[in-house]
């Protein structure tokens, strides 16, 4: 039987590491989701992830109910996009926006631009979406995750997990439809 | 139709849970059943199917690997942990307190030489133990003292015990060492042990007897003593009991003390001669609510010395059979060394016996003496008595010696705990017996074959002698636990008398003469006459003529005088010197009465003539003259006249300017006076010294030493230097003015130099010699050539002031407007620009400075509270959307 979260917070937030890596696999899946929405670059999603579990593990304390820790653990992750994107624009005297991967300054295949043009609108597109649909088809479709591991990552029961990703594929269905037409099949 | 058209709707909603594989097997089973049968969801599924896999390949690289959990926790654990933030602000916070605090602490240190709080807090903590100790010890012994022996004479708190502890009380840690080492402290002058100090057995060598009501209060620290308080045993007399009500009432459970009754070894009185102390032991804080302070190995012996006391206290005094020991089971070897000097062997023995005799299980084991070359014996004495005797016995021992006279020399009690191998050896023979038996009973039974039981006999034999030395190991142990050793060395003092005083007297004699040979003939003669033995007559003349004798005799005492009495008319005795030496032969000791046994004088005696004596009294004279040379020739030929004797003449004309001589000669006292007169004559005395031939050395007072040393004039230093600085209209003319002038007056001028410096302007510097009288005359008339600048007079006081004296004139000389005026030109702008500059230079300096010093420890401190705060307090918390 499973631990539920709730529980392994608690003991996280009594000082117990084991219970907060366990919650760091149930969760960093989804936070990777997250944050490869915002950046598009899997690296740096990943090493935004790192940053984020760090920032939870330090003031997991300050998190008051276990019930809400995926959605305080988004919030810290949301911060750390920010902070980043903050870090670069100053470092790189360059506006906010740059948020996604520079241009390449070498000329590349006009496929490989193309396919990368894509990328960036599929995802602008996911971001458009509201979150609860958003974060199971990034899981699904981005990340690769299977329906259980989805479930898990979200922390959610099968049921309603089913009802969000129809309603959520229904939105990009559409949506996508509007922005690349029929060729995307 | 309704179950598919739900079966459709089903579908449509969980197709993408199909194709996650989110539904279970009959979910699955039956979204296939309607995929097959309707066109339209099989077309939908084709879409949803596109579109999966339209993305995973758009976003194949995105995918994370199945590792990226085990990543992510790996980098976790190797973050670093930080504290919350409060906490690191608490931690700052401290840091900050402890390095201000340290800043305080060093500048205490330099400033004041201490720490001036530190010091307060420690001598209050100490005074507060102190003072109710102090008045406890005085009532006490006030009311124990008159209890016991009518009234207490005094009552002493042995305040430089309590500054001891002063010292020590800061280091805690310390605490129970020094308890210890204070036991040893108290224990009583003339080497009692501090195991003894510690029963509290008074008991010197000079001090009565100690018995009666006072035993018994001896007694009471077996079962008190230090590192048990407030665990007195009860006491046994009523004395002791008041006593004991006092102390029990008043030590402080947290407190050890250390109880001593010393006796007064200068009042003989018994009673009101003791000295009582008690010496608080700190403890500092109280660290446990038992008190118990004493380390385990020291407690274990203190136990072992409380039983050993209380046996003895009750079995000695009482008359009762001593309890059993505190641990049966306890093996210990108690053994001592002691040893006396006596008067006589045989009587100590004796004393030894008799009171060894007298103790209940004690024997004497051995006697063993031997005569020493000086007919003196020495020997020991060995006893043996039950453990519990052996201090007590000590403790008479010493007393009854001490009474015959006999000194303590060395005293050594030891124990030996060999409990650990009397139980090894009594487990293994209990062992060494299971087999024995067993091996007996396979004999006994004779079952299997002869050789094994020839096997088993043998066996059986090396057990038995492992039996049998375990045995005698077990019975040697209770042997020697259950009776105690002491040798008793005993050395008969030595005679110390000498056995014979003799004096020997020698006198030396020096005599001045004309004739040393007929002296020396008359001296023998009268050796012969006085009859003495010559032993030695020499006699040698020295390459300066002059010629010394050296005669040796023995003279009888009886006749002395009157040798001494001949001699002194053979000449001047210059030194006469007498010595009598008093030795004693044999013996070490006191001189018994004995007959000096007087010896020949020895005389020896020099006899010399006058010419090789060094004159008494002697003077080296500087003179200064005008010639030296001559001078130099007058006084040889003057000295040779008056009998005088020339010793060194040199004359040094190395330097015609500068000619010094010098002569060292003597001269007969009666013409001292004329050739005083003459050297007067010479010149004057720049300076004299007398001296004295010291009275060891052979010197005559007939003649009169002189060491003169002639200098001219020119090489004496200035009596008086003047310095001046003129300004005048016409350096040249006026310095050959002055150079005239120093000329006419009998000076000389030794510099001349002028020059022009860069302004045009001329100076010249003239140094001049002349004599003192008209230099005062010659500074006038200079100083009346032009404007005096300065002037600089500077006498030389080391210098006599006389006819031949000198003055030294030193003038410089500055012509009047220079052709450039000082503050104009360009010289002038350029070092007002450079001034200028360099003032502006400095006030930046200054200004960026005291920025800097107030900036960079503002931005120092900026940077602290960032990195501490900043990271935590404005990241770490999630900000609300």
């Amino acid at each position: 039987m499973m631990e539920p979260d709730n529980t392994l917070v608690q003991r996280a937030q009594a000082g117990d590491r084991a219970a907060f890596e366990l919650l760091v696999r149930r969760t960093s899946r989804l936070v990777y989701a997250r944050l490869y929405v915002e950046v598009g670059d899997t690296h740096h999603a990943e090493d935004l992830l790192q940053e984020t579990l760090l920032t939870a593990f330090r003031t997991l304390k300050q998190l008051q109910n276990p019930d809400k820790f995926r959605a305080w653990l988004l919030r810290i992750a949301q911060n750390v996009v920010i902070d980043a994107a903050r870090r670069d624009g100053r470092k790189k005297r360059t506006p906010v926006l740059a948020l996604h991967q520079s241009e390449p300054t070498t000329p590349e295949p006009s496929e490989i631009l193309e396919r990368e043009e894509t990328k960036q609108q599929v995802l602008a597109i996911l971001r458009t979406l509201p979150d609860e649909y958003r974060l199971p088809l990034v899981l699904r479709h981005i990340v690769g995750a299977d329906y259980e591991t989805i479930q898990t990552q979200m922390g959610l029961t099968n049921g309603a997990l089913r009802g969000l990703l129809h309603r959520g594929m229904e939105h990009l269905r559409v949506a996508m439809h509007e922005a690349l037409g029929e060729d995307y099949i | 139709m309704g179950d598919a058209m739900n079966d459709h709707e089903w579908l449509h909603e969980n197709l993408d849970a199909y194709l996650a594989g989110g539904l279970d097997l009959d979910e699955r089973v039956r979204a296939e059943a309607h995929l097959a049968a309707c066109a339209d969801c099989g077309h939908l599924h084709q879409n949803a199917k596109g579109l999966e896999t339209y993305m995973a390949n758009l976003f194949a690289d995105a995918r994370p690997d199945s590792a990226l959990e085990d990543r992510v926790v790996a980098r976790l654990r190797s973050a670093p942990v930080r504290r919350a933030g409060w906490l690191r602000f608490v931690a700052a916070a401290a840091a900050m307190i402890v390095v201000g605090l340290l800043g305080g602490i060093v500048q205490a240190v330099a400033l004041e030489g201490g720490v001036p709080f530190l010091k307060l807090e420690r001598s209050m903590t100490l005074r507060n133990h102190l003072t109710p100790l102090r008045t406890d010890a005085q009532t006490t012994f006030s009311r124990v003292g008159s209890t016991i022996g009518g009234k207490a004479k005094e009552v002493v708190i042995d305040e430089h015990a309590i500054k001891g502890a002063d010292n020590k009380a800061l280091d805690f840690d310390k605490d129970i060492q020094y308890g210890v080492n204070r036991i040893e402290d108290v224990s009583v002058p003339g080497a009692l042990k501090p195991s003894e100090a510690l029963g509290f057995q008074g008991g010197d060598k000079q001090a009565p007897p100690v018995n009666g009501p006072m035993q018994q209060g001896l007694g009471l620290a077996g079962g008190g003593g230090f590192g048990k308080p407030g665990k007195l045993t009860p006491p046994r007399s009523e004395v002791t009991k008041g006593f004991f009500n006092e102390l029990n009432g008043r030590i402080d459970p947290h407190d050890l003390y250390n109880i001593t009754v010393r006796p007064d070894s200068g009042k003989k009185q018994l009673g009101a001669s003791y000295f009582y102390g008690v010496t608080p032991i700190f403890n500092i804080p109280p660290k446990k609510s038992d008190g118990r302070q004493v380390p385990k190995n020291q407690e274990a012996k203190d136990k072992e010395k409380e039983g050993l006391k209380n046996n003895l206290a009750l079995g000695k005094k009482k008359g009762i059979q001593p309890e059993p020991e505190p641990d049966p089971g306890l093996k210990i070897i108690r053994t001592g060394e002691i040893e006396f000097q006596v008067e006589s062997f045989d009587d100590a023995v004796a004393r030894v016996v008799k009171l060894i005799g007298a103790v209940k299980g004690g024997f004497k084991l051995k006697e063993d003496s031997s005569k020493q070359t000086n007919g003196k014996t020495r020997g020991f004495v060995v006893v043996r008595m039950p453990p519990q005797f052996l201090d007590q016995f000590v403790l008479d021992l010493r007393r009854e010696l001490a009474k015959m006279g006999a000194d303590l020399r060395t005293q050594k009690i030891g124990s030996q705990d060999v409990t650990k191998q009397y139980t090894d050896t009594a487990s293994e023979l209990r062992a060494a017996r299971a087999v024995e038996g067993r091996l007996i009973e396979i004999i006994k039974t004779g079952k299997g074959e002869v050789k094994d039981l020839i096997a088993a006999e043998r066996e059986l034999g090396t057990w038995r002698i492992k039996i049998e030395k375990m045995e005698g190991e077990i019975r040697y142990y209770n042997n020697q636990v259950s009776l105690s050793t002491l040798t008793i060395q005993l050395v008969e003092k030595e005679i110390e008398a000498a056995s014979a005083l003799v004096v020997n007297s020698t006198v030396q004699m020096r005599i001045e003469t004309e004739d040393v040979s007929k002296a020396r003939k008359a001296a023998e003669k009268a050796v012969a006459d006085f009859k003495g033995r010559l032993i030695k007559s020499d006699e040698k003349q020295h390459a300066a003529g002059q010629i010394e004798a050296i005669l040796h005799a023995d003279i009888p005492p009886a006749n002395k005088d009157a040798f001494k009495q001949a001699l002194t008319k053979l000449g001047i005795v210059s030194a006469s010197q007498a010595m009598q030496a008093q030795t004693t032969q044999g013996g070490s000791g006191r001189v018994l009465k004995l007959t000096p046994q007087v010896k020949d004088v020895r005389f020896e005696v020099t006899l010399m003539n006058i010419v090789n004596i060094m004159p008494k009294y002697s003077v080296t004279l500087d003179l200064a003259t005008a010639d030296v040379s001559a001078n130099f020739v007058k006084l040889k030929d003057e000295i040779l006249r008056l009998q005088g004797q020339v010793r060194t003449a040199t004359k040094n004309e190395a330097n015609p300017e500068k000619v010094t001589a010098q002569l060292s000669f003597n001269v007969p006292k009666e013409h001292k006076a004329a050739l005083d007169k003459l050297l007067a004559e010479v010149g004057p005395v720049l300076k004299r010294e007398a001296s004295q031939a010291t009275v060891t050395d052979v010197a005559t007072d007939q003649k009169f030493g002189y060491a003169v040393n002639l200098y001219s004039v020119a090489v004496i230093a200035p009596r008086e230097t003047v310095t001046m600085h003129i300004e005048v209209t016409d350096v040249d003319a006026i310095a050959a003015e002055m150079l005239a002038m120093a000329r006419t007056s009998k000076g000389q001028a030794s510099k001349v130099k002028s020059k022009i410096d860069p302004q045009g302007r001329r100076s010249a510097k003239l140094v001049m010699r002349v004599p003192l009288a008209a230099s005062d005359a010659l500074v006038k008339q200079f100083m009346a050539q032009g404007k005096i600048i300065d002037k600089d007079q500077t006498p030389n006081p080391q210098i006599p002031e006389n006819e031949l004296s000198t003055a030294h004139l030193v003038v410089e000389l500055t012509g009047g407007d220079p052709i450039v005026p000082r503050d104009e030109g360009m010289s002038g702008y350029m070092r007002r620009s450079i001034y200028l500059g360099y003032t502006i230079l400095v006030v930046i300096m200054t200004f960026v400075l005291t920025g800097l010093i107030v900036l960079v420890p503002c931005g120092f401190f900026a940077w602290v509270g960032y990195k501490i705060f900043g990271s935590s307090v404005f990241r770490c918390t999630p900000r609300r959307k």
